[in-house]
This record gives C-alpha cells, structure tokens and sequence, in this order.
C-alpha cells in the first residue's frame, strides 16, 4: 500500500520538508500510465508552498486531467538542500504523482508568473537530464512548452522553450493535446509536431521566427521563417467563465503552503485601466461569473477540502457585480458555527467594503489595505489610477471609526513624470491619514494608529501603455527612496523599503529581447536560481552575465522607444490595441485620466472577443 | 463531552510533522462534518491535543488524538466516517468516551513501546546486556533555559529486548514526567558497542502508548 517514492527515505529525512517531494496530498490524481495516452509534466518552477498556492496551477491541474488520455503530474523546483544531493548523487527530476523521471513525460510545462523565475525554469530542464537550450534537446526528451502572463513577452526564454502557449489554456490547449495524440500514435519527430501547431490559434513556435537586428540593437526584422507560421500570435481566452471548468476537488496540502485556502474566481480582466498594469491590459475584456455558481462552488469547495477559508479573488473584488449578495450569502452559509472566514483581497475601501470586513472580522480587527501607487492626485492621474485623496481619506477615516487601528498603504517609486514633490506627497499622505485618527473623540482611541506604507520600484511590462517608457535607473530608484525615507515621520509611519536591483533586472526581462536569452543562461550558469529569494539572490550572477554576453542591461530597461519601432513582442495580438496604448501613454504623459469599462469604452480594441463588459449595458 | 480518538500514522504520512497533522485533522473534521468544539474568544479553534507528538520519519499503529465535542456521536459510524475523510496513511482505529474528569492524554502518558527494524548491523542480546549492565547512561540535554545538563536515562527504558526477526522492542518513558527517544537509546547502544551510530539503519515503528495504573501498563485508551 504505500507509495513508490523517488527519494529514499534517508535524504527524505535529510532535507527540510520532505512533504514536498511525495505528491501524498489529498485529491491528489493517480492513473495507470498504461491506459493514458499523453504525459504531462506540469511544473511551477519555485518551491512547493509556493506552486502550491497558485489557484492557475489547481485550475490547469484540474483541466489536464479531466482528459481521460491524459495524466497530468506536477513538478516544482526542489529546495537548494535537496538540489545538492541530487546533483552529487545523479538523481534526475522527478514528478510529483508517479516519481518517474520527468525525461518520461510527452510534456513539460511552465507556468511562468515572474521574471524572476527564469533562472528556475533552466535549472528545472537541466535537473531533468535535458539540455537547456531547445536545439540542443533530443527527439526523446519531453516538449518543453510554457504560458502564464510572462510569456506574453515570450522573447527572453524563447531559446529554451519549444513552444509557448499564449492565453488561457481552456481554450484551444485540448486541440495541441489531441494534435499530439494523433502524432504520437502515428509516429514523427518532434519538428514535424511543432509544424503541425502552427495551425493552432495562441501557439508560438519560437524557431520558426527569425529575428534581425538593426545596428543600434533595435529590431529591424521579425518575421516567420515556415509559411504556416502566423505573422500575428492571437491570444486565446475563455468567454463563458460561469461555465467554465473549475477544480471542484482541488489538491490540498499535507504541509502549510503559503495560502491553505478555498478560492472563488469572481472575474477575469480588469475595467479599471491603470497604465502601469500589465494584468489589466493583456486579459480584457473583463468576463464574470455567474454568482450563483459561485455559490454552489463554495459548498462544494468546503466540503471536499475541508479548508477553513474562502477567499475571492480577481483584480479588483469591488467590481463583480454580485459582491453584495455573494459575501452575504457567504456570511450566512459558513460564517457562524461553521468557522469558515472569508477573505476579502483587493477591495476599494469605501463604506460598503468596510460593512462586509466589519461582519467578516466581527472580533477580529485586521489592518486595510489601500493602494494609492502615488502619492500625488498629479501623478495618480499619470497613471490611472481611479482613487483620489478624498477616497483615502474618507475611507480611512470611516475605517477607524469602525474599529480599525491599522492601515497598510502601496505606493510605487519610479513612475513615469515622477518628481520629487510627488514622492514627497507620499510621506504628506500617510501624515494626513495619522491625522484623520486625531480627529476622532479621544474616548474612542484607544492605542496608537499604526500606519504602513511600503514602497515598490516600477517595472515597466509589455503591452501596457507604459511599454515605451524608461525605467529610473538603480541609483535613481535608491536616490528617490532615501529622499522620501528622510521625509517620513517615523514616529506614527512604518515604512518598508527595498533594494532596486530585483526590479532593474525584472526591467530588462520584462521588455527583453530574444538577446537577454544569453545573459538568463549566463546567470543560471554563474549560479542563479531562487532569483525571488532574497537569501539566494545574488547581484553579481547577474552583473557577470550581462557583462560575460556584452549586453547594456539599461538599453532595455532605461530607454524610452519610439512608437515606431519594432517591440519585441509585438507579433502577439492581446485584442488590445497597440494605438491604444499609445494614445493612453500620450494621455499619460498629459495627465488626462481615462475612464473605466464600467461607465464607458475607450475603444481598446478588446470588443473584438466579442463578449464580457464590452457587450453590457 | 471529551473523546479520545486512536488512530495509526503509516506510510508516507510518517513525514508529516505534529503541527501539520493537526492542522490536517481539522480539515478532517470539517470534511467529515463532524461536530468538534470550539475554543471562545476572538479566535475560536477547534478544542484537541495529542498527548505525545511522534517525531518525523516514525510510523505508529497507537496514536492518540483528544477531541472535545459539542454533541453526542455514534461511535462506529464517525470511526467510518472520519477514516473516510482522513489522508491515505492515517488510518482511524476506535473512538473512546472518555469520563467527565478524566486526565488529558499528555497528563497521562508514561511510557511507549517501539518496534525498530534493523537494516545493515545486527544487534544481539550481548549488545542489549552490554547497555543494560550500566548503572546509569547519562547523556546530556538542553534544557529550557538552553543550559546543557546531564541526564540518567536508564531509568526511563523499562525494557530492551530482540523479537522475532532481530526486531528490537522497546519500551521507554514517554510523556511529561521523563522522556527518553528511541533514537537516543539506539544511539547509546551502538555506542558502548563501538558500533557507528547511523539513523538511517533502524526504522522506528510505535506500537502503544502507555500510562502506569497500580504498577501496571494501560494502553492509552483502556480507561478504568
């Protein structure tokens, strides 16, 4: 009865979590190999409490497997102590469900969600016995294919990875999987395959694109190099989210991951349209789900997990249409003695949010969270972002009357048109919320407000209106982060800062040529992995690459483009327009704000799916 | 109404650890809808506690899990159902009602006994006497205040003994008064065997655990 393990129990016991490694947990999926047809390694490439509580992974789990010929097992990166042993003692990558190799799977799949992932992704191919780059791999390894909101810029990894999928998979992957079947029964190598994806919508075949470039390293030339290859990726989304399918059994853990939860998807997309978000712009149109399938989702959710908490997610919960009822019914049904909490992220804090939070955490009085992004109303309008001051302060205000003491504020350093007055603005706004406490009758306050304001740097993404825009240099990011350290009053603001290396290199990847492939390889081969993990990330792996290969790092994150010029991933067709997002950035530049889905079109283009909030009244 | 639930831990759950089962047993219970009590207060949790945790890599056919609830159960259909519910390698053995003021598991827990696989060495009764014959095996141990101190462990192995098939049986103090682990009494056996010590050669199963009544050794859930 008990399981085939990979590992022996002796390294098991050696290294920190074993439960990472046994693929034990409950609803986990088991098939015989022998009755399936295609094996498909599906791999988050961080640590296992990580992967782990990522609701895409659960959702693509679920999805792979209810295909009867298909056994989709997972992989993550295992932790640097059991990498060691496995490299002195030759233990190749294993999956998680059956612990075979992962050399014998049809597939190997990434979900990249961050750059900063990368170096994982190359080190989880290499830890597989596969060669790194893709045509250096032989016709038995898997085919190494990738998707998630990274690969919409797909160029910096396009060597490594045979094709990428771009979208949501629910859509056109069945029809590679039945592709594939077809192939595998009736024999042919692995380039005839990657021919034959060529007719399938959202599927990118990076070798059969060639790119030249000009001398002052912009792309002169990007075009197909097979005649079935299409001039334009169009990425593949799902419509009809209510129907949809979704995990009802979904994986749960043995061990605590990072989020031990049940999660509701409320919607996809965002109507907000601030520039700087690349998840608003590359999945419109805005498409919700029935709320009464939701519902029924939460039963049964509850019920085959067990968990102790729902949490609903989307881009930005205020927006669904159905929250009122949703949250009420979620109150009534699990809040009482059926202790389940419910967990509200990304809600605009206004009276009605602060009523729902108020029955949710009765007792419990938890910090609320705003996320101004800038301090200014100047700059806020730069970027879109529909909150003003009153907003805040109102919101604040009512907050701590209602019991809050707590009150956590995101802002980012960096944006573009950002002056110094802008950042200083961010130290006044936190002041200003200390002060909205002040004025409440002394008898009610009773301890301290505790303000908390983090600043990130910005990163400018693809396919959002900021794609064209430098990025502030390192110094400039820690020259504006010390300036506005000096300025805020820390005897009622925490404030938490960081380091800018992190977001410089997630500036060149973000916006990277198939160039910066070189210098990922270079990285990984210097010794980087865990690039996410502050313990493991080490500047100079990096610096020694960009170096090592030649390339200016801030060629890509520090210079403005020209509308003109060729973008690296502008092949791939998001629906959203790239005038659009030009005549937002000219907009941005002027300080005029843009109006949301909600209350009117701005003709970004992504009508063209022909459905969710662009067809609503 | 307090209940004591014995259940086994086996195959690949052995590396779970103490605060993860737990945690896994409240999923457990919330699947199986089964009617635990809770904790008042701002943060209400489900009332249990096991009375002696089992270290990561060991294997148990014993354990004991105490569970306030909030109504009357049918015994036999919740031992079906929690094992239903429960994760491959917990296995649900027997339910006992425990009296009105019975004492709490971990109050209550004296002594275990562990059957140990031997892999590699082969240990014999000269072995075993060679350790035994010892007025006391002092090893040391920090404490609380993080101060090494010394500490006689004889006293706490009741008994040492080969099985059948060279399985070693041991019967030692566990619990809040004296606690002895396996692992440190292997290791002090190897040692005045001038053996090399090497976890990995011995695979600890527990078989009971035991509190002392009149001299005698009760199983956990043998309630007078």
């Amino acid at each position: 009865m008990d399981k085939k393990l990979k590992l022996t129990d002796d390294i098991l016991l050696s290294v920190e979590k074993p439960a990472r490694y046994l693929g034990n947990e409950i609803n986990v999926v088991g098939k015989d190999i022998n009755d399936i047809d295609i094996r498909f390694a599906l791999c988050f490439p961080d640590v296992y409490e990580i992967g782990m509580s990522h609701v895409g992974l659960s959702i693509l789990y679920d999805f792979l497997n209810k295909r009867e010929d298909t056994f989709c097992e997972r992989v993550f990166s295992p932790w640097d102590d059991l990498e060691k042993i496995m490299r002195e003692k030759n233990i190749e990558l294993f999956s998680l469900e059956s612990q075979d190799d992962i050399k014998a799977f049809d597939f190997l799949g990434f979900t990249v969600q961050y750059e900063m992932s990368y170096t994982n992704i190359l080190n989880t191919i290499d830890l597989s016995g596969m060669a790194v780059y893709s045509k250096d791999r032989s016709e038995d390894d898997p085919i190494v294919c990738a998707g998630g909101p990274c690969t919409y810029n797909p160029e910096p990894i396009a060597d490594f990875i045979d094709f990428f999928y771009i979208g949501e998979a629910e859509t056109t992957l069945s029809e590679i999987l039945d592709l594939y079947k077809i192939h595998k029964n009736n024999g042919g190598t692995k380039e005839e395959f990657l021919i034959k994806l060529l007719d399938i919508e959202g599927v990118y075949v990076p070798k059969f694109y060639d790119v030249t470039y000009k001398e002052n390293g912009e792309i002169k030339d990007f075009k197909p190099n097979h005649k079935n290859a299409k001039a334009k990726i169009k990425k593949q989304i799902v419509m009809d989210l209510t129907n949809a399918p979704y995990p009802s059994k979904p994986l749960v853990p043995l061990i605590q991951t990072v989020h031990d939860r049940v999660v509701l998807e409320l919607f996809r997309g965002c109507a907000r349209g601030c520039r700087f978000c690349q998840a608003g712009m590359i999945y419109r149109p805005l498409r919700e789900k029935d709320v009464n399938v939701l519902k029924k989702q939460a039963t049964e959710l509850i019920k085959n997990t067990g968990h102790d908490e729902i949490s609903l997610i989307s881009l930005s919960s205020s927006d669904y249409t159905g929250l009122e009822e949703l949250t009420n019914y979620l109150i009534d049904e699990f809040g009482n003695d059926k202790h389940v909490n419910l967990s509200l992220p990304s809600l605009r804090i206004d009276k009605f949010s602060l009523d729902i939070m108020s029955k949710v955490q009765e007792l419990r009085k938890s910090s609320i969270t705003f996320a101004p992004e800038a301090g200014s109303q100047r700059l806020r309008d730069v970027i879109n972002k529909g909150i003003t001051e009153e907003d805040i302060l109102s919101g604040s205000s009512q907050a701590f009357k209602g019991g809050w003491t707590r009150v956590k504020l995101y802002f980012m350093l960096g944006l573009p048109t950002e002056n110094y007055e802008d950042i200083e603005a961010i130290a006044k706004l936190g002041q200003d919320i200390v002060e909205e406490y002040y004025k409440l009758p002394k008898e009610v306050r009773k301890r301290k407000p505790q303000i908390v304001v983090s600043t990130s740097f910005f990163v400018p993404k693809a396919f959002t209106p900021f794609q064209w825009t430098a990025q502030d240099t390192y110094e400039t990011f820690m020259e504006k982060q010390t300036f506005l350290n000096k300025k805020i009053n820390k005897k009622s603001i925490k404030y938490n800062c960081h380091d800018a290396k992190t977001s410089m290199l997630e500036g060149v990847m973000a916006r990277g040529d198939r160039k910066i492939s070189k210098v990922i390889y270079s990285a990984w081969k210097n010794g980087a992995t865990f690039d996410a993990w502050s313990e493991f990330f080490r500047f100079e792996n990096w610096e020694n690459a960009f170096e090592e290969n030649d390339i200016d790092p801030l060629f890509y994150s520090s210079r403005e483009r020209d509308f003109e010029e060729i973008l690296p991933w502008d092949f791939i067709d998001t629906g959203v327009t790239k005038e659009f997002l030009y005549r937002e950035y000219l907009r941005a530049k002027e300080g005029i704000v843009s109006e949301n889905c909600i209350d009117s079109c701005m003709n970004c283009g992504a009508k063209s799916f022909g459905g969710g909030i662009c067809y609503v009244d | 109404m307090l209940i004591r639930i014995k259940f086994a831990k086996e195959g690949t759950m052995k590396f779970i650890g103490h605060l993860d089962l737990i945690r896994n047993f409240q999923r457990v219970f919330k699947k199986a809808e089964f009617p635990i009590a809770y904790s008042e207060g701002f943060n209400p949790h489900p009332i249990m506690s096991i009375g002696a945790p089992l270290s990561v890599g060991i294997t148990s056919e014993a354990e004991y899990l105490d569970v306030k609830i909030k109504e009357d159960i049918d015994i036999n259909y919740q031992i079906k159902n929690l094992d239903l519910h429960a994760p491959e390698g917990i296995k649900i053995l027997d339910i006992t009602v425990l009296p009105e003021k019975a004492k709490s598991a971990m109050a209550l827990i004296d002594a275990a006994k562990y059957k140990i696989t031997v892999n590699n060495i082969t240990i014999t009764d000269d072995m075993i006497n060679n350790l035994m014959s010892k007025n006391n095996i002092i090893i040391t141990k920090k404490n609380k205040k993080n101060v090494l101190k010394e500490i006689d462990i004889k006293p706490g192995i009741f008994n040492i003994a080969l099985g059948e098939d060279g399985d070693l049986l041991l019967l030692i103090a566990t619990g809040s008064r004296m606690n002895v682990k396996p692992e440190i009494v292997l290791d002090n056996l190897c040692k005045v065997n001038d053996i090399e010590y090497n976890k990995f050669d011995f695979k600890i199963h527990r078989q009971e655990i035991y509190y002392i009544s009149d001299n005698k050794f009760l199983p956990l859930d043998k309630i007078l």
